[in-house]
């Protein structure tokens, strides 16, 4: 008896044992993705954020795709021509491209998103990144009522032709931008805000949506009408995407084999996970600057700004988070035109101090805000600690949740606030047409029509040297004449990701190299 | 009467300190120690708890740092003693606060008994059901991450449990003999309460008192903990935990010390407040 009992427990622990290891063995043949916040929007006509990204380049795709060498692919065009001087760019789809509910996916569909996106009822934050069409900017603005005025159009079920009131040096970027990306305006009509929820929403990317629960998870599947069925065949069958705020519990569930890609590490453990075999770091056309708002009566004289910069350390930021930074003072990239590291303020606790002697109405202390973050936080602290010890000025922190943050920083921004900006496109334009008076991303209150006439010859610039000099003036003004933004430096992307996955591969603007993404088996 | 023997127990001769259980004694050593370097701080540290040096980041304890530094460089040690300074002035003031509000709002209904005892009485069983942890949040948004809105948030919702108990005593003090005869003399109820009632309750306030405090040196703890409590660089014992537990794998240290500092202290505040209890209890006393 005492025997049996002892053969019973044994069977049972090596059943429980045996339960244990294949759970672990028997990873599903799905992607599992981490995102630290819930995707603000998927809905990419309106999306602006790099979280809602992720979940959208799954889920669909446009005329053009960015390539690994920062130029682009043919993606839902199999082929384009430019013509008229750049101002004309004819865009051939490809053959039976359907949607995720089989219907076909024509050209109009096209015209629809870009109508869509520039129609002033939708709101789209980045409207003005297609201004360059023929009276898009009007249209937007609400001064012409009539889409076919604008230049773009379906020449047939297969041509897209879009005009340009001027040659676009970056244009050919544009088309692979989620904001152009093709609609379907029966689906939208007929559920509207709804039209992105699973069930409703249509796509035609790889894959397509099956779940969504708010700040938990979405989960996508394949796309059995995509156009590509010889790439989509050999990916996971399904993307799992989970919520996961906290940047140390994402690294603890990666680390228990709970994730596949995890994106945003947590700064301080950044040594120790560098070390790790799952480690990849590519570089990144995304800077981190804080920027002011020009009109707060504290920080609204412009030396008071330039103490406030000149009294940052970059050496700091490099000491803090090692290989995830590249301290820098510009706004401009060292791969982009018209880059010079002798761009914007530097380190001079001295001159900080006297600039800041001889300004008149100092703030008592200075608002700083920043979104909900680890890494936003040790930067800020770190900032608050280079002012007090240079200024002797206090910084009061406050700190919010990104929608949260968001919100405040369009309706009112503080006085000082931290953002990032990823490359849209590799062109310096990306960069700094974010402060044009029309930018849905300028929080601050800078609007100058010199900057803006600059911006808009720096992109129609069709010679190298020209654009170069043009975005040298554009950078002075902006961090050393106007002290409206104090880049601190440039990030690099880093992952980790699991043994099982193979074809990892980043774009210096962010895009994951989707096709070539494989679980072994 | 019993008001002579409280008063006797509470002026015991100093002698008699080192009769009383082991625990006590150190327990009450710990909470000198602490109240003397929390309040000397400034001299008792080389650094300021947040002057930074980003070139010494995340070193183990040492000579020069006692305890080690953290993410931005900053000394642990005097992070700890300024931090213990934020903890416990908050419990302090708290426990002193929400002990106040409890003894005038259970008093009142305790005195006046009939419907507004009912009322009153109802409205804290109410409260009680409220998840406390919500309300504090609620309040913190609405006062904003500072000393004051803690203050606030931890003070409103700590003192239901001192009116439950301060209306049980009142209660049972208020129809005794020499508080009728006070009131047949003349006495006003205020001056009842307050020269009479309140005297004979000091006992038990006493040791509510002593309760109160390693809950809001917790409730404090945990706020901070959750990411809404002060705002940096200042630094409180939750905060220190909340920064530490991040890199625990790595750098356990910055979460042990802070977490050491939190455990004593309750511990020596509830021993010291379990043996109050014991002496001051009128009914345990008897035993």
């Amino acid at each position: 008896m005492k025997i049996q009992t002892k053969t019973i427990g044994l069977l049972a622990a090596c059943a429980l044992l045996s339960a244990a290891c294949s759970r672990k063995t028997e990873a599903p043949d799905e992607l599992r993705f981490r995102l630290n916040t819930d995707p603000p929007s998927i809905d990419w006509t309106l999306s602006t954020d790099n979280v809602s990204k992720e979940v959208i380049e799954f889920l669909h795709e446009g005329l053009l795709v960015h390539s690994l060498d920062a130029k682009v692919n043919a993606a839902m065009a199999e082929s384009w021509e430019v013509s008229n001087g750049g101002k004309t760019y004819t865009f051939k789809l490809r053959e039976g491209l359907k949607w995720s509910d089989g219907q076909p996916l024509i050209a109009q569909h096209f015209v629809d998103g870009f109508e869509r996106a520039l129609n002033p009822k939708s709101a789209c934050e980045y409207a003005y990144f297609l201004f360059d069409l023929v009276n898009a900017e009007d249209y937007q603005g609400g001064k012409i009522t009539d889409f076919s005025k604008v230049g773009i159009v379906a020449k047939d079920d297969r041509t897209v032709v879009v005009n340009l009131r001027n040659p676009v040096a970056f244009w050919i970027f544009v088309p692979a931008f989620w904001p152009t990306y093709p609609i379907r305006k029966d689906v939208i009509a007929t559920h509207g805000d709804k039209w992105v929820d699973p069930g409703k929403m249509v796509s035609a990317g790889l894959y397509k949506l099956v779940e969504y629960q708010r700040d938990s998870k979405v989960v996508l599947e394949k796309n059995i009408h995509y156009w590509d069925k010889a790439a989509l065949e050999k990916m996971p069958a399904k993307v799992v995407f989970r919520v996961v705020k906290d940047d140390s519990t994402a690294v603890a569930l990666f680390k228990n084999g709970d994730f596949d890609i995890v994106r945003d590490l947590p700064p301080i453990q950044i040594q120790t996970l560098s070390k790790l075999p799952g480690f990849r770091s590519h570089p990144y056309l995304r800077g981190y600057y804080f920027g002011f708002n020009t009109k707060d009566p504290s920080v609204s004289d412009v030396n008071i700004r330039r103490a406030l910069a000149h009294a940052i350390d970059r050496k700091e930021f490099d000491q803090i988070f090692g290989p995830m930074i590249r301290p820098s003072k510009t706004w401009n990239h060292p791969a982009l035109v018209g880059y010079s590291a002798e761009r914007g303020l530097d380190f001079n606790p001295e001159l900080a101090r006297k600039l800041w002697a001889e300004a008149k109405n100092k703030p008592k202390a200075i608002e700083f805000a920043y979104d909900q973050k680890e890494f936003n936080k040790l930067v800020a602290e770190n900032i608050q600690g280079q002012w007090k010890r240079n200024l002797g000025i206090e910084a009061n922190l406050t700190s919010m949740e990104w929608k949260v943050y968001l919100k405040a920083l369009r309706a009112k921004s503080p006085a000082v606030w931290r953002m990032g900006w990823g490359a849209d496109y590799p062109d310096p334009d990306t960069f700094f047409s974010l402060y044009t008076c029309k930018s849905g991303n300028n929080f601050t209150g800078f609007c100058s029509t010199v900057f803006d006439g600059l911006i808009r010859s720096g992109a129609a610039g069709q010679n190298p040297a020209e654009r170069a000099k043009a975005y040298g003036q554009i950078e002075k003004i902006l961090l050393e004449d106007e002290v409206a933004i104090v880049p601190l430096f440039a990030q690099t992307n880093m992952h980790l990701i699991s043994s099982r996955l193979e074809g990892f591969d980043v774009n210096p603007m962010g895009y994951l190299e989707l096709k070539t993404l494989r679980l072994k088996k | 009467m019993s008001t002579a023997n409280t008063t006797a127990e509470l002026s015991q001769p100093k002698s008699k300190f080192f009769s009383l259980p082991k625990a006590v004694i150190v327990s009450v050593l710990f909470i000198g120690l602490l109240a003397f370097v929390t309040l000397f701080a400034p001299i008792l540290t080389q650094f300021d708890y947040d002057s930074q040096d980003v070139f010494r980041s995340f070193q183990l304890p040492n000579l020069t740092h006692l305890f080690g530094t953290d993410a931005l460089g900053r000394d642990l040690f005097s992070r700890l003693l300024y931090g213990g300074r934020v903890s416990m002035s908050i419990a302090l003031v708290t426990a002193l606060s929400s002990v106040a509000i409890g003894i005038c709002y259970g008093t009142l209904a305790g005195y006046a008994g009939g419907w507004t005892e009912r009322v009153l009485m109802r409205i804290v069983d109410i409260l009680y059901t409220l998840p406390s942890l919500i309300i504090m949040i609620l309040v913190m948004l609405v006062f904003g991450r500072d000393l004051f809105g803690i203050f606030i948030a931890l003070s409103i919702t700590g003192w239901l449990g001192t009116a439950r108990l301060m209306r049980a005593q009142v209660k049972s003090w208020k129809n005794r003999p020499f508080v009728e005869a006070a009131r047949a003399l003349g006495m006003g109820p205020l001056r009842t309460i307050v020269r009479h009632i309140i005297p004979n309750c000091v006992g038990p306030i006493i040791v509510e008192l002593s309760y109160q405090i390693p809950t809001n040196v917790l409730a404090e703890a945990f706020l901070s903990f959750l990411g809404i409590g002060l705002r940096p660089p200042i630094p409180s014992w939750g905060i220190l935990a909340e920064e530490g537990w991040k890199t625990l794998q790595v750098y356990p240290h910055l979460t042990i010390f802070p977490g050491i500092a939190i455990f004593l202290t309750m511990l020596a505040f509830n021993i010291l407040g379990d043996h109050l209890r014991d002496k001051l209890d009128p009914v345990l006393r008897g035993r």
